[in-house]
């Protein structure tokens, strides 16, 4: 074995984030490393590339027991990690990024001579074609991976770490990658490769291991699995979830907002969705399936190519947020701190943001009206807090979240685009958020409800539409909610393909 | 201690007048406390204006330019002109280079710092030659040297017009949607356009507010200096400006801020200008001086510092943590 890792736990306080998992790679073999957001995929990761030390278990490195002082003496040993977020010096050339943090030299000078033929040979064997000398941060996403694959290799890597590297990729440059991944596999080099998608695993990796809430699932041949299996795997035996705690809505038939063919690429592929009057629709999806994108061109807020949104059956024009807020159409965004709220003011002034100029008359701003209805919408939401003069980022995440959804009540939103709202917040904030949205669909209102947790979605929503890849790979009415399948249909399995079988 | 917690600015401005009263008896003379009023105000203007563009998330380094081009139009147009239509030339072109500021910042998204310098140095350029870098003695009224030097109710005339100025402004952030929406912008630019908000609408009217308020200090100035000047005139306002505005709380980072604390940060930097000149220090010290006195209050505001220096001064030192 290359790389061998026993009984590996690590424990941050107050969470376990990894217990008892093994872990072994060869060389030249390509092993997935599978499992939900905050399975402990990461920790793993940093664990075998030296950057954390587990808190138990040993890891072999050749069949010796080793303990990495660092991510610089696991890159010194050849094991080396290419992170989704590259770590390109944009100004600098090809050749310079190449030996980032190992410059060659000789006579205390640089040995350029020396760096430009390794760096040539190496990028050759990789098929990159850009010139020595042209600045990294000029070439494309997908370039730039490959000199952080050159850039491992200069230091004679026997072990990559491929942290999603197919997320940022077009089709074509996802099948370079893999070709480039199996030369490198027949010249001995083992890869680890973290990703969501399914036809990935399936394609490309000999053997895959499952971790889930930190424990260690399983491990498996690829050929002995199919996918059905390996989401039972990821999911386990989940509670079972109980759908008579959804309140539905009246369901009507009036659609209040369709989508036609929205295509910005490639974000956005051909996505057509309609979403009903006080109808809960959720959009289930993995990161980089393009919900965000979604919503934020529902909301003016992202430019769409192609295309066209219809509001209570007319086409509207959504080139702007406010265009979308005039249609009654209101957004709270993925990130609440950057986004939705200006932390370092009031939350009366929060509260309040998008519909200043409904408390303006003739001489100016009407305080004493915008802080009792600031008041009024922090009651309705039941948002704790002690002053409404106090910045807004004082407070608990969730009363946070919940000042958002004010700002879109007081708005007098009809359309309710949500964006993960329960990200980071306790389970008592997200049952009143769960609460709220079905109060509002109650009223007449409807919401589309992004959640990375799926569970979530079936519990909360009517219909849930599956998106992969920018485009909807299934969509499902309530009684038909299966957590398996909508995950199958998140990690890029389609209604096409499941026809086709 | 609340007081110190609240209005920071407040209590070193009082702290100091009265450091300097008794370094200085005549420091406290009513002719001197006058003459510091009238010379702060002018840079209070500049400040006031830079107020507006910090709070808003931008920066404005022409400032001190549009005083120099005011001066000399204000000062050449009048001999051929009436000078209060020399007077609404000038300021009509510091809002114009302030709206054009803002339109190359809000449109094409260029950095504030590269476009007010590139405009700092076009207008300095525009001002000289128009002077052709020679004082311009114009034929001025004698009506325009009431604005420097006549006085009201026992207060001097710039000084009432910027003390004006402020309550204008403080009314204008408090009570009108843009006002607050300057401070929505500065803030958190994407939230503000989530929430419906014209960022290039708010930001465009804060430069041409500081275009304009400091065509009203070029104003000031050949009001006091009879003439008008092209080559010295402003050089160096702009960073007295960002440093009356910070002293005074103002944070560079955009959407904190108050115009009283501007008000209270040129008065800060005036005072020690007129003290240090009294008690016959070096001027070389007051530079010195004024560095100090900004990177301890920039230190001071941001809150976890703050804490730790009203902790100190109640004599309470962090030694537990």
């Amino acid at each position: 074995m290359l790389l061998e890792a026993k009984g590996i736990a690590k424990s941050y306080p107050g969470v376990k984030a990894l217990k008892q998992v093994d872990f072994s790679i060869d060389a030249g073999e390509v092993v997935a490393v599978v499992g939900e957001n905050g399975a402990g995929k990461s920790t793993l990761m940093k664990i075998l590339a030296g950057a954390i030390q587990p808190n138990e278990g040993t890891l072999h490195l050749d069949g010796k027991q080793i303990e990495f002082a660092g991510p610089l003496d696991a890159q010194s040993r050849g094991i080396c990690t290419i992170y989704q977020e590259l770590m390109i010096v944009p100004e600098l050339s090809v050749v310079e990024n190449v030996f980032l943090g190992h410059l060659k030299q000789k006579n205390g000078f640089l040995d350029w001579p020396t760096m430009r033929k390794q760096a040539a040979e190496i990028l050759d064997r990789l098929g990159l074609k850009a010139p020595l000398a042209a600045k990294a941060g000029d070439l494309s996403v997908a370039e730039q991976q490959l000199i952080e694959i050159a850039k491992s290799l200069s230091r004679n890597s026997r072990l990559l770490i491929m942290d999603e590297p197919t997320a940022s990729l077009s089709k074509d440059e996802v099948a370079n990658l893999f070709n480039l991944v199996r030369s490198l596999q027949k010249d001995g080099i083992a890869v680890i490769l973290i990703t969501h998608h399914l036809h990935e695993i399936f394609e490309i990796c000999d053997r895959l291991i499952v971790l889930r809430d930190g424990d260690y699932v399983g491990a498996a041949t690829t050929d002995e699995i199919d996918e059905d299996d390996l989401v039972e795997m990821m999911l386990g035996h989940k509670v079972q979830i109980d759908k008579s705690l959804h309140r539905a809505a009246v369901q009507h038939d009036q659609i209040v907002l369709e989508a036609r063919h929205l295509t910005r690429k490639p974000e956005l592929d051909n996505v057509s969705l309609s979403l009903h009057k006080g109808e809960v629709l959720g959009i289930a999806g993995l990161m980089g399936a393009g919900r965000t994108e979604l919503v934020r061109a529902l909301f003016g807020a992202d430019p769409f190519e192609t295309g066209e949104v219809k509001v209570n059956g007319s086409l509207a024009v959504l080139s702007s947020p406010r265009d979308a807020l005039d249609h009654k159409i209101g957004l709270a965004p993925e990130d609440r701190k950057t986004q939705g709220l200006i932390l370092s003011m009031p939350i009366g002034h929060n509260v309040t943001l998008p519909s200043l100029s409904d408390h303006s008359g003739t001489l100016g701003l009407n305080l004493n009206s915008e802080t009792r209805t600031a008041a009024k919408l922090c009651e309705q939401l039941f948002v704790k807090y002690a002053n409404l003069d106090q910045a807004v980022g004082n407070l608990s995440g969730g009363n946070q979240q919940k000042v958002v959804l004010a700002k879109l009540l007081g708005a007098g939103t009809d359309i309710y685009l949500l964006d993960e709202p329960t990200r980071g917040i306790d389970i008592g904030a997200k049952e009143a958020i769960f609460d709220l949205i079905w109060d509002l669909t109650n009223q007449g209102s409807s919401v589309i409800i992004i959640s990375s947790v799926i569970e979530e979605l079936i519990r909360v929503c009517d219909r849930i539409v599956c998106l992969h890849l920018g485009r909807v790979t299934q969509s499902y009415n309530r009684d038909e909610f299966d957590l398996n399948r909508i995950m199958l249909n998140a990690m890029g399995k389609s209604a096409d393909t499941e026809a086709a079988e | 201690m609340a007081l110190l917690k609240k209005y920071p600015y407040v209590v070193v401005l009082v702290i100091m007048a009265i450091a300097f009263g008794a370094l200085a008896p005549s420091f406290l003379d009513a002719g001197n406390l006058a003459n510091v009023l009238k010379q702060a105000s002018l840079l209070g203007f500049v400040a006031l204006g830079m107020c507006f563009v910090l709070i808003g998330g931008g920066l404005d380094l022409s400032v001190g330019s549009v005083v120099a081009l005011s001066s000399v139009l204000i000062a050449g147009l009048s001999a051929t002109l009436p000078p209060i239509i020399s007077i609404h030339v000038a300021l009509l072109a510091g809002t114009l280079i302030g709206i054009f500021n803002g339109v190359f910042v809000t449109a094409f998204r260029f950095q504030p710092i590269i476009v007010t310098i590139s405009s700092m140095a076009i207008v300095r350029g525009i001002a000289m030659a128009y002077s052709d870098s020679r004082p311009i003695f114009g034929t001025l009224p004698d009506e325009l040297f009431l604005l420097a030097d006549g006085v009201i109710f026992g207060f001097p005339v710039p000084t009432l017009l910027f003390f004006l100025a402020c309550l204008l402004s403080t009314l204008f952030l408090r009570f009108t949607a843009l006002g607050r929406q300057i401070y929505q912008v500065g803030g958190n630019e994407e939230a503000a356009r989530l929430a419906g908000i014209n960022i290039a609408r708010v930001k465009i009217t804060t430069y041409a507010i500081s275009g304009f308020l400091s065509s009203v200090a070029g104003l000031m100035l050949v009001a006091r200096m009879q003439s008008g000047e092209a080559v010295r005139t402003g050089v160096g306002w702009e960073l007295d400006a960002i440093a009356a505005a910070a002293i005074g709380g103002v944070s560079l980072m955009g959407g904190i801020g108050t115009v009283l604390g501007t008000l209270c940060g040129a008065l800060i930097i005036g005072m020690m200008a007129n003290a240090f000149n009294l008690l016959g220090v070096n001027p070389y010290w007051q530079r010195i001086v004024i560095g100090l006195i900004l990177a301890i209050a920039v230190a001071s505001y941001s809150s976890g510092n703050l804490k730790r220096v009203l902790t100190a001064l109640r004599g309470k030192t962090l030694r537990k943590a």
